[in-house]
C-alpha cells in the first residue's frame, strides 16, 4: 500500500482544491492510473482526463506512463499562463 | 556569463534592481532592462482590480532560472537577471524586471526581448484576473504566442 500526495495548480484548483492524499493498494502506480482513479472518485476530477492537463512527478513534467512510488509528489496543472 | 533569477513574493522595486545590476560593470558597455507593470485592463478590455499569479514552490523558480540560463547561452551577454512577482498583484505594481548586460548594446537588447517573449509564454505561472465583471484564468494571448514564434527556438 502506498500513499501519494497529489496537488492541483491553475484553473483545475478551483474545482479540485490544492491538494489531497491518495492511498493505493499497489506498490507503484502510473500517472495515468492516478488520473483515472481521481476521475472515478470525484465527478469534478473528470477535468483531469483532458489532454491539456499536464502532470509532474517530484516537480519534473512526465507523461502518463511514468510510474509513481510511495512518497513522491504528483502535480496536475492547467495550461500555464506565462508571466 | 551569468544568469540569476528570483521569485519575489513582496513588492518589486525595479529601480533598486537596476541600480544593483548596473553596479560594478567595468567590462560591459551596455545594460538593457525591461520593467513590466500589472495593467488595470485585461486583454479583453475588462477592468482588473486584482491579479493573482499562482505558482509552484519548485517548478516556478526553476522555470525562471532555466529561461535566464537559456538566454545567457544564446546571446553574447555577460549577465542576465530576472525577478518575477508571484501572489496577489495590484494594477500599477511592477510584475517583472529583466536585465541583460553585454559588451555591446545589440546583444543586450536582443537578450532582454527574447527573455520577455519566453517568460510571457513559458514561465510556470497560472494567472487569475478578477474585477467588477467577474474572475477568469488567463492563458497566453495570440500576440504572446506570435511574439514567441518570431524566434527560431
Amino acid at each position: 500500500m502506498i500513499r501519494i500526495d497529489v496537488s492541483f495548480y491553475g484553473e483545475i484548483s478551483d474545482l479540485l482544491g490544492r491538494e489531497r492524499a491518495m492511498v493505493f493498494a499497489a506498490d507503484d502506480i502510473t500517472v495515468g492510473e492516478i488520473r483515472a482513479e481521481l476521475a472515478r472518485q470525484d465527478e469534478a476530477a473528470a477535468v483531469l482526463l483532458k489532454p491539456q492537463i499536464r502532470v509532474a512527478v517530484d516537480s519534473r513534467v512526465v507523461k502518463d506512463d511514468a510510474s509513481v512510488k510511495a512518497g513522491q509528489s504528483v502535480v496536475f496543472f492547467s495550461v500555464v499562463s506565462g508571466g | 556569463m551569468a544568469a540569476t533569477a528570483h521569485l519575489e513574493l513582496g513588492l518589486l522595486d525595479a529601480g533598486q534592481e537596476l541600480t544593483r545590476f548596473i553596479s560594478g560593470r567595468d567590462g560591459d558597455g551596455a545594460v538593457v532592462s525591461f520593467t513590466g507593470l500589472a495593467r488595470a485592463n485585461a486583454s479583453n478590455g475588462q477592468e482588473v482590480s486584482c491579479l493573482r499569479l499562482d505558482w509552484h514552490p519548485e517548478m516556478t523558480p526553476r522555470s525562471l532560472i532555466e529561461l535566464a540560463e537559456a538566454v545567457a547561452a544564446r546571446f553574447d551577454v555577460s549577465d542576465v537577471r530576472v525577478v518575477h512577482r508571484a501572489g496577489s498583484i495590484t494594477p500599477g505594481e511592477v510584475i517583472v524586471f529583466v536585465a541583460a548586460a553585454s559588451p555591446h548594446r545589440r546583444q543586450a537588447f536582443l537578450a532582454a526581448d527574447y527573455l520577455m517573449d519566453r517568460l510571457k509564454t513559458e514561465a510556470m505561472f497560472w494567472k487569475h484576473e478578477s474585477g467588477p465583471s467577474g474572475a477568469r484564468w488567463v492563458e497566453p494571448t495570440e500576440q504572446d504566442r506570435a511574439d514567441r514564434a518570431r524566434w527560431s527556438d
